[in-house]
């Protein structure tokens, strides 16, 4: 749940990158941390296997231009993909402002990306928390390779609500901003409409 | 493709040939041992017979398939007991009269008895039996939605859906004694609620897919299989097409091996490419409410240093 800090005049919101294993969401921080400017940016803490696997999760604290007289900061995290690591992406995800679903294009991850999303849904529910009540975007990444699978089978299998998708090459950065982009403005704006209605 | 000779089809050729000799001693007007039927029993029997043979094909008793079979192999007898009759009357130097064809001993009863198992084999267990036309004709011009209900609200007791699991009883008899090769027809019934494509079509998948990933004791007769939207579509939302070989036209399976469900999956890079774009369109979906949210003016938060 993202705070506002009146006094210090700060909102603070939780970002998460969800998605099935070796889908890009580290590949995708890092992007990110390479390209923004070292001033609005804390240092990338990742915790991964020598084989470049998340072990635990990915953190990069960003900050965004002031929203209001607000400064807006954003946490952002990564899961572990892998099957065995769902209690630490149970714990990523709590308290969750936004998600961003990373699923990869390849034909042969389809089932994977659905298996992924559905954990997502699952842990989210733990939390008494859905994708009704949470803001996602979703982002095909991978979209370069050549088994990559249309976008129309893409958003079929795992847009079926037809939220904002993106197509991303997040090892170039293709897709990658945008999508971060996306869900921190739905997040202010999901997060605006509950202080209007006095939930904050 | 259905497969001629299977230990179905002999055992029952085998009833029916049998199921002929009582007719033959019914129009007689004689019995094996020395024993009269009375035609009503001799008919009765014969009936019964009918109907065991019906059950062995269908695998369990099912009203619509046993009424239809039964008419079937009537109507066969009849034909053929009329040619063989007025084959006699002929090879006798007679006139065929009408009367006398359809009241008068058959000839050569033996020869009757066999071609009425050959045809009776061949028209009512792979023409009549599988018919499911009904349920075809009601699906068609309907919404996806209307479909999707029709499959999933389809009552068990409903004349129409019982015409169409007619067809798949055959692959169904859990009890039968016999190990043999049963066609399998594409099942009816999606498995989940999940909106059809607006789009009917089918995908044809090469034989060699499917063989390769078949069961040792599985037959595959098609040199292809043609798949509809409305089988792959429900399972597409779990990102891959796996196939219960009980939903493929074309596939034998030994009676029994469904118990393991065994299933097959096909590769999404050869049918996703034949399905055309307007089949994988969305239904409108209610927007969450947060993606109506109008709380930030911002349309870029980071962008790319």
């Amino acid at each position: 749940m993202a705070s506002v800090n009146y006094a210090l005049k700060e909102i603070c919101c939780k970002i998460v990158y969800y998605g099935p294993g070796m889908c890009g969401k580290t590949t995708n921080l890092q992007y990110i941390h390479q390209h923004t400017n070292t001033e609005r940016r804390g240092n990338l803490v990742s915790l991964a296997t020598p084989g470049e696997r998340t072990l635990f999760f990915d953190f990069l604290p960003l900050e965004a231009p002031r929203l209001h007289g607000f400064e807006t900061k954003f946490q952002v995290y990564t899961v572990p993909g892998q099957v065995m690591y769902n209690s630490t992406r149970k714990l990523v995800l709590r308290a969750v402002d936004g998600v961003i679903f990373v699923a990869d294009s390849q034909y042969e991850k389809m089932r994977e990306n659905v298996e992924s999303f559905r954990n997502m849904k699952e842990n989210l529910a733990s939390y008494s928390c859905s994708l009704e009540t949470t803001p996602y975007v979703m982002q095909y990444n991978k979209r370069d390779l050549d088994s990559a699978a249309p976008l129309r089978l893409m958003q079929y299998v795992l847009n079926p609500r037809q939220v904002p998708h993106f197509e991303a090459m997040a090892i170039e950065g293709a897709g990658v901003f945008e999508s971060l982009n996306a869900i921190c403005k739905l997040v202010l704006g999901n997060l605006r409409t509950k202080q209007q209605r006095g939930a904050l | 493709m259905k497969r001629d000779i299977s230990g179905t089809s002999v055992a029952t050729a085998i009833l029916l040939i049998v199921a002929a000799i009582l007719l033959c001693i019914k129009l007689h007007g004689m019995d094996a041992h020395g024993l009269r039927l009375p035609p009503v029993v001799a008919l009765l029997i014969e009936a019964a017979f009918y109907g065991g043979v019906i059950y062995l094909w269908c695998g369990r008793f099912n009203l619509w398939a046993q009424a239809l079979g039964l008419v079937a192999l009537f109507a066969i007898r009849i034909l053929i007991s009329t040619a063989g009759i007025a084959g006699a009357q002929l090879e006798a130097g007679h006139r065929p009269v009408l009367g006398a064809v359809i009241l008068s001993p058959l000839w050569q009863s033996w020869m009757t008895a066999a071609a009425f198992a050959v045809v009776a084999l061949h028209l009512v267990r792979n023409a009549v039996l599988p018919m499911k036309a009904p349920e075809a004709r009601q699906v068609a011009g309907v919404s996806p939605a209307a479909k999707v209900a029709f499959d999933t609200l389809r009552a068990p007791s409903d004349p129409v859906g019982q015409a169409a699991e007619a067809a798949a009883a055959t692959l169904e008899a859990e009890e039968s004694t016999f190990r043999v090769l049963e066609p399998r027809p594409i099942a009816a019934k999606a498995t989940t609620a999940v909106a059809l494509p607006e789009v009917e079509g089918w995908v044809t998948v090469p034989a060699a897919v499917v063989a390769e990933q078949l069961p040792g004791d599985a037959e595959l007769d098609a040199p292809e299989l043609l798949i509809p939207y409305s089988v792959i579509f429900p399972k597409l939302r779990e990102g891959e097409v796996r196939i219960r070989l009980s939903e493929l036209d074309g596939v034998y399976l030994p009676l029994g091996a469904e118990d393991n469900e065994p299933s097959i999956e096909l590769p999404l890079p050869l049918i996703v490419p034949q399905i055309p774009d307007e089949a994988f369109e969305l239904p409108e979906a209610q927007p969450p409410a947060w993606l109506l949210a109008d709380g930030a003016l911002e349309d870029i938060f980071f962008a790319k240093v």
